[in-house]
């Protein structure tokens, strides 16, 4: 593996059993991803981009190829690949202080430590005052950022979201979507976000990668070079969308599995 | 805006609370009456101070405290042998798939035989003994356990469990630290009721075969024509199956805060 990499999907494929049928959830996917860098896919529902995920995550095993992360083949869940879930994924028993601690009590973490990360998170995403809360007890914006930090708390190399901000609203979402940048530029983990929401992929990612199904497959690769933060309403932002969009459209017509290189800015 | 004052406000929530029990009052007046109206039904239905006079009677004696302790043996001694199985037995069930296929029928084979019927052969086996009796409560107990923990384990939401496994949670961690506690609410829904059929359980195995007890005190209020003793007893009974049904509530509040209206 190349120097400064951290995952690289190998010709990936992977089917599942449906009734009688096969459903080719990925077919050929290939895609590398850089220490620190930020990778958003994009595509529709059946495209296969919870898939690529799921396998990063070592929930589910590919049909056919290899995931690599740091070098070694995926065989399972670790901490040093957390996720963060569209729903939360909190665990309603436990305070904010007891979720974002959980995978450091589940290493070992001595409780002094334990607590001067909490004390590091809970700063970082500005819920001071909250530590004894339930999650219940929270808006959906300020879950999500307990699950951020419950994620990051571990020190992961890789961050995994799965549509993060989907059930949010409109505004919560932008602030989170501030709120991530800010995070990830203080800590620069290496991050694969999955979006349905264009706008947002061109915002937050250093690269876009847009899939397409039946069956699923990356199409492009965008490497998106303006600085953050970034107005999704400027000219070469829009341009950029209009692009995807009009891809997305157009997959079958003209399906191009090569990277892209189209800079921006 | 000054809206009324406080004191008001609180008087005025106590005349709500007060006025919920106005049909209860009169229907006890009413009792108090149609008893009263002849000595026929004086007998048949006692009015409610004969009921206390009955009940005062019979804790000056001693043997109301001594009946009910009795039957409150009786219950702890079989839910404490009800959960000891049920719960793991539940928690088996619910997370081992295999498991589950092989034992279902037999759960299933058992569960709908009432825990009464069982009367007769635990007679022959145990005798008249607080270990017949505690047998019958046991079973009562058991299935709404095993049944609510099954189901509660079975519920726990995935995503949680994968939450877990990516932070680094083994297999015993997820059992302990996920599953136990996003079952609990089950396990207590299970406790609730399996305590309610236990209590009912009681009471009819001790009017059938007991010498203590609740449920014996009834008995032996028919064969002594003490029916102001019959409903004490009952009244009795009733009270203590509310105050139970509470304590398990209080527990349940205090072991899971983090549920919604506390």
């Amino acid at each position: 593996m190349a120097e400064g990499q951290c995952v690289q999907f190998q010709r990936i494929c992977k089917t599942y059993a449906s009734g009688r049928n096969e459903v080719v959830a990925l077919h050929e996917v290939s895609l590398q991803i850089r220490e620190g860098e930020f990778i958003c896919i994009v595509g529709p529902s059946g495209c296969g981009k919870t898939t690529m995920l799921n396998l990063l995550a070592g929930f589910e095993v590919p049909t056919k190829g290899s995931v690599e992360a740091f070098g070694r083949r995926i065989d399972g869940p670790g901490p040093d690949r957390t996720m963060m879930f569209q729903d939360y994924a909190l665990f309603p028993w436990l305070t904010v202080q007891g979720n974002i601690e959980y995978g450091l009590r589940r290493l070992g973490v001595a409780a002094k430590e334990r607590a001067e990360i909490v004390r590091h998170y809970v700063d970082l995403i500005d819920l001071k005052g909250f530590e004894r809360k339930f999650p219940r007890q929270l808006s959906g914006g300020m879950r999500q950022r307990v699950a951020l930090a419950r994620a990051l708390a571990v020190k992961p190399r890789l961050l995994l979201m799965d549509e993060p901000f989907a059930a949010l609203d409109s505004f919560t979402r932008e602030k989170m979507q501030d709120e991530l940048i800010r995070v990830w530029e203080r800590e620069r983990k290496a991050v694969l976000f999955i979006t349905h929401n264009i706008d947002e992929a061109i915002k937050l990612a250093d690269v876009v990668v847009v899939m397409s199904p039946r069956p699923g497959r990356i199409t492009s690769e965008f490497r998106v070079n303006s600085p953050r933060p970034r107005d999704v309403d400027s000219g070469e932002c829009l341009e950029l969308v209009h692009h995807i969009r009009e891809l997305l459209h157009l997959v079958s017509a003209n399906p191009t599995t090569a990277p892209v290189a189209a800079p921006v800015g | 805006m000054a809206g009324p004052s406080p004191a008001f406000q609180s008087v005025r929530r106590l005349g709500y609370q007060l006025a919920r029990y106005v049909p209860l009052f009169l229907m006890f007046a009413i009792w108090e009456l149609v008893s009263r109206s002849n000595p026929a039904t004086a007998l048949l239905l006692p009015a409610p101070t004969t009921v206390l006079a009955g009940g005062w009677e019979l804790i000056q004696q001693g043997t109301l405290q001594k009946d009910v302790m009795a039957s409150l043996k009786r219950v702890a001694v079989a839910v404490a042998f009800a959960a000891l199985v049920g719960y793991p037995l539940g928690f088996a069930l619910g997370g081992s798939r295999l498991f589950a296929w092989m034992f279902e029928p037999v759960v299933s084979f058992f569960r709908p035989i009432p825990p009464l019927a069982w009367i007769p052969l635990s007679i022959m086996w145990f005798g008249i003994t607080d270990a017949q009796n505690e047998f019958i409560i046991f079973l009562g107990a058991l299935f709404p356990i095993v049944l609510s923990t099954m189901e509660g384990v079975r519920d726990v939401d995935a995503q949680l469990i994968r939450a877990a496994r990516t932070l680094g949670a083994g297999r015993a961690a997820i059992v302990f630290t996920v599953i136990l506690p996003g079952a609990l609410s089950s396990m207590f829904v299970g406790l609730r009721v399996g305590i309610g059929i236990a209590w009912m359980a009681l009471v009819a195995g001790e009017l059938v075969a007991a010498t203590s007890g609740l449920g014996f005190l009834i008995s032996q209020g028919r064969l002594l024509f003490r029916s102001d003793h019959i409903v004490v007893g009952m009244v009795m009974i009733g009270v203590i199956g509310l105050l139970l049904d509470a304590a398990v509530r209080l527990l349940q509040q205090l072991v899971t805060p983090w549920r919604e209206g506390n």
